[in-house]
């Protein structure tokens, strides 16, 4: 069965203005994000991978610029090009469609707040309408509760007054206005409350024992497991379409990795949400994901499903990285030279300097995407007709 | 594995005996102590001479401080290092029953025990003994030239001067796959890969015999790993060098290793030689440390075991064995009673009440 693409990069150009001069950083990368699969992207440190990750939501950091391509999110019809719409669009996405969960979690969260602090936030800004109308509906029933006396009923009436107002618009002035005075504004608890609920049920999601008192933590208080869980938890606060997942366990332990790796993939099918999955382990690539991008200098150079790549990689860039994993009683193949800046990166194949099967062509001209069979695109001359 | 038939059964370089390291924490106003990270706590363990021997663990188990201590850049807190004791006299100093009576003995064994070293005869220790570092951009002097760097341990040790010493740093730049012409460089401008040989040239450029490797391939990529991989192993044949490559990457550890032991919170749970304790884990621990690697073959799909909750803090560690609370075969003997090594064959040695006779 054919699934729907839900996210198309295409032919996106980035780039960073330095001091040192101009990082061509991505350099015409293309792909596309099936609904309800994991898509892995490998390869090594700047080679690109992270800000293809960061380019999906729009979130390059200031010397960085998208300088062109398309990045189309939704499905087919009804997709739009996220690099052409406002701000206020793109917020109203992120970490509601497109969600991310960060490397380093410890630098993820903000040391200052709560770990219900922040997820709230999450929740505040993307699912207000839905907790004010849990709200209403239950002062509501407490409005129709005949035990209530007359006073009480009255305060509630004024209290679902204000709800149903916040509902509709919840940055109206009058609210602002009436969240300032003192005495009056204690019908912020009741949403409070509302949201609190809300943030246990997201963190015991994450299989985190006691999720009552992990919420009144600090980010120092918990262990590196810990705080991924708690950042995975935001991310999966709004039940995303898409997770970008960018090394989440690079800084884990194994055995703490395996816990986040189970977990990721149960909350995968239970959500049913796709995953970009950013990492340069190859280890994990083959459990996690079902299909594979390598990137290398910027550029995708082979993408096809994970059997595909391990079984008959193409690039000879992907069949090096292979052979450079330690596996014992074989010997250990190494790449010859090292990562290349991408500064005046090299003209025609990027690869071309550390490349075995060299030609006279990869140092001019610039490979193109070909299918070499169903679902197995690679970029290289080797395989040029 | 080959070099393990070529190194003799009883030509031990390093044997640590109830080797401990505590750090005292300590609080109030006048500093009292009030508790200890017990870092490592009792570790015996003997490294043949040629071998390479790997360590693996979690984060926090112990691992790099008991690397630390085995060439005394720490104080262990107690028990006893010996380094280096020629083979007529290794029998005498490691064997526990002994044809000499016991003052001889008990000075014999100070003369090789490093552990009370102290002062001038430390410092000509650690021309036998080195260390390379998990992060060379941060075990590197930022504004020393690459020449300074590498040479500063002839220097200290006296080994080399002027002509001499800058033939020296050369021959072992080039031994690291640098040449000549890095001599007048800083470290920033080298990548990870290359600053890591440069660590490397600068702990091996007095001959040791014995290196600590504590996480050297951590920090860089995926394709130079396996070049400086290469290189540990091509200068441990042309050197004679013997390692202690501590890591938490198994695959680098299997490949590199010819003996392993996994670390558990401060003591070592197993040890054996890498093909069979790769095959056959035995331990609880090591099972769960095992079956949690991502393998990078998509065909294979196996059971795995996951462990539950995390590493406890050394400070206050459990009583008896130190997994029993993480671990699915506990049974009521392991809270209570610390287990023993036992040896099940083929030099597979284990501390687990499940094979305690």
């Amino acid at each position: 069965m054919e699934k729907e693409i839900i996210l198309n990069i295409e032919d996106l150009t980035l780039r960073f203005y330095t001091y040192e001069g101009i990082v061509e950083a991505l350099d015409g990368v293309n792909l596309n994000l099936k609904d309800g699969e994991t898509l892995g992207v490998v390869g090594e440190t700047g080679c690109g991978k992270s800000v293809t990750g960061l380019s999906t939501l729009v979130l390059v950091p200031p010397p960085g610029k998208i300088e062109g391509g398309r990045i189309f999110f939704g499905t087919e019809g009804k997709s739009t090009d996220l690099l052409k719409r406002d701000e206020a669009f793109l917020r109203s996405i992120r970490g509601k469609d497109i969600s991310m969960i960060f490397q380093d979690p410890r630098s993820a969260l903000n040391p200052v707040f709560t770990v219900e602090n922040q997820i709230a936030e999450v929740l505040m800004h993307h699912r207000i309408k839905e907790f004010c109308g849990n709200v209403v509906g239950r002062l509501e029933k407490e409005i129709q509760n005949k035990k209530t006396g007359p006073l009480k009923r009255f305060i509630y009436r004024l209290e679902k007054n204000i709800f149903t107002r916040m509902q509709k618009n919840p940055k109206s002035y009058t609210l602002r206005i009436l969240s300032r005075i003192p005495i009056i504004n204690r019908y912020k608890r009741r949403l409070k409350k509302e949201i609190r609920e809300e943030v246990v049920k997201v963190i015991r999601e994450t299989e985190i024992s006691d999720p009552e008192r992990v919420a009144d933590m600090y980010p120092h208080e918990l262990s590196g497991g810990m705080a991924q869980r708690v950042v995975i938890a935001m991310a999966l606060a709004c039940n995303p379409t898409i997770l970008i997942a960018d090394e989440p366990t690079t800084n884990l332990d194994v055995t703490v990795q395996a816990q986040i790796l189970h977990l990721i993939r149960r909350l995968k099918e239970k959500f049913g949400s796709s995953i970009l999955y950013i990492t340069h382990d190859m280890g994990i690539i083959a459990e996690m994901c079902d299909r594979v991008a390598v990137m290398y200098g910027g550029v995708v150079c082979e993408i096809a499903d994970v059997m595909e790549i391990f079984k008959n990689p193409l690039h000879p860039y992907t069949k090096a990285l292979l052979e450079s994993i330690p596996r014992p009683g074989k010997e250990l193949k190494s790449i010859s030279g090292i990562v290349p800046s991408l500064i005046n990166p090299l003209p025609g194949c990027r690869f071309h300097d550390r490349c075995q099967n060299t030609m006279e062509t990869c140092t001019k001209i610039k490979p193109k995407m070909i299918e070499v069979k169903k679902g197995h695109f690679v970029q290289c001359h080797l395989y040029a007709r | 594995m080959p070099l393990v038939c070529e190194v003799s059964q009883m030509n031990v370089i390093l044997e640590t005996e109830n080797l401990k390291k505590y750090f005292s924490i300590t609080g109030g106003v006048f500093r009292r102590k009030v508790g200890e990270v017990k870092a490592v706590d009792n570790v015996s363990l003997r490294i043949l001479k040629g071998e390479c021997f790997g360590l693996v663990g979690e984060s926090g188990c112990g691992k790099t401080t008991f690397g630390k201590t085995v060439i005394r850049l720490l104080k262990p807190t107690a028990g006893n290092i010996y380094l280096d004791i020629p083979i007529e006299e290794q029998e005498e100093v490691l064997s526990e029953a002994s044809s000499k009576d016991s003052k001889e003995l008990t000075k014999l064994r100070h003369k090789y025990n490093i552990a009370t070293f102290k002062g001038r005869k430390l410092k000509s220790l650690r021309r036998k003994m080195q260390i390379v570092y998990q992060d060379p951009t941060r075990s590197l002097n930022p504004r020393m030239l690459i020449k300074d760097t590498v040479s500063e341990p002839l220097l200290v040790q006296k080994l080399a001067k002027g002509a001499q010493r800058r033939q020296r740093t050369i021959e072992m730049l080039s031994k690291v796959g640098l040449t000549e012409r890095h001599l007048y460089r800083y470290p920033h401008e080298f990548s990870g890969g290359q600053r890591q040989r440069i660590a490397i040239a600068r702990a091996l450029v007095t001959n040791p015999e014995f290196v600590v490797l504590d996480e050297p391939t951590s920090s860089v990529d995926v394709s130079v790993r396996a070049q400086l991989l290469n290189l540990f192993q091509d200068l441990q044949k042309q050197m004679g060098l013997t390692y202690l490559f501590v890591s938490h990457d198994l695959s680098v550890i299997e490949c590199i290793s010819h003996r392993v032991g996994v670390m558990y919170l401060g003591k070592v749970v197993e040890q054996a030689p890498t093909a069979e304790i790769f095959a056959k884990p035995l331990h609880p621990y090591t099972v769960a440390l095992f079956s949690s690697i991502p393998i990078p073959d998509p065909t294979l799909k196996r059971e795995r075991v996951i462990l539950k909750g995390e590493v406890p803090s050394p400070v206050n560690p459990p009583r008896g064995c130190r997994f029993h609370p993480r671990c699915n075969k506990a049974g009521e003997i392991c809270s209570r009673e610390e287990p023993q090594f036992v040896d099940v064959g083929n030099g597979h040695l284990i501390a687990c009440h499940l094979f305690q006779k």
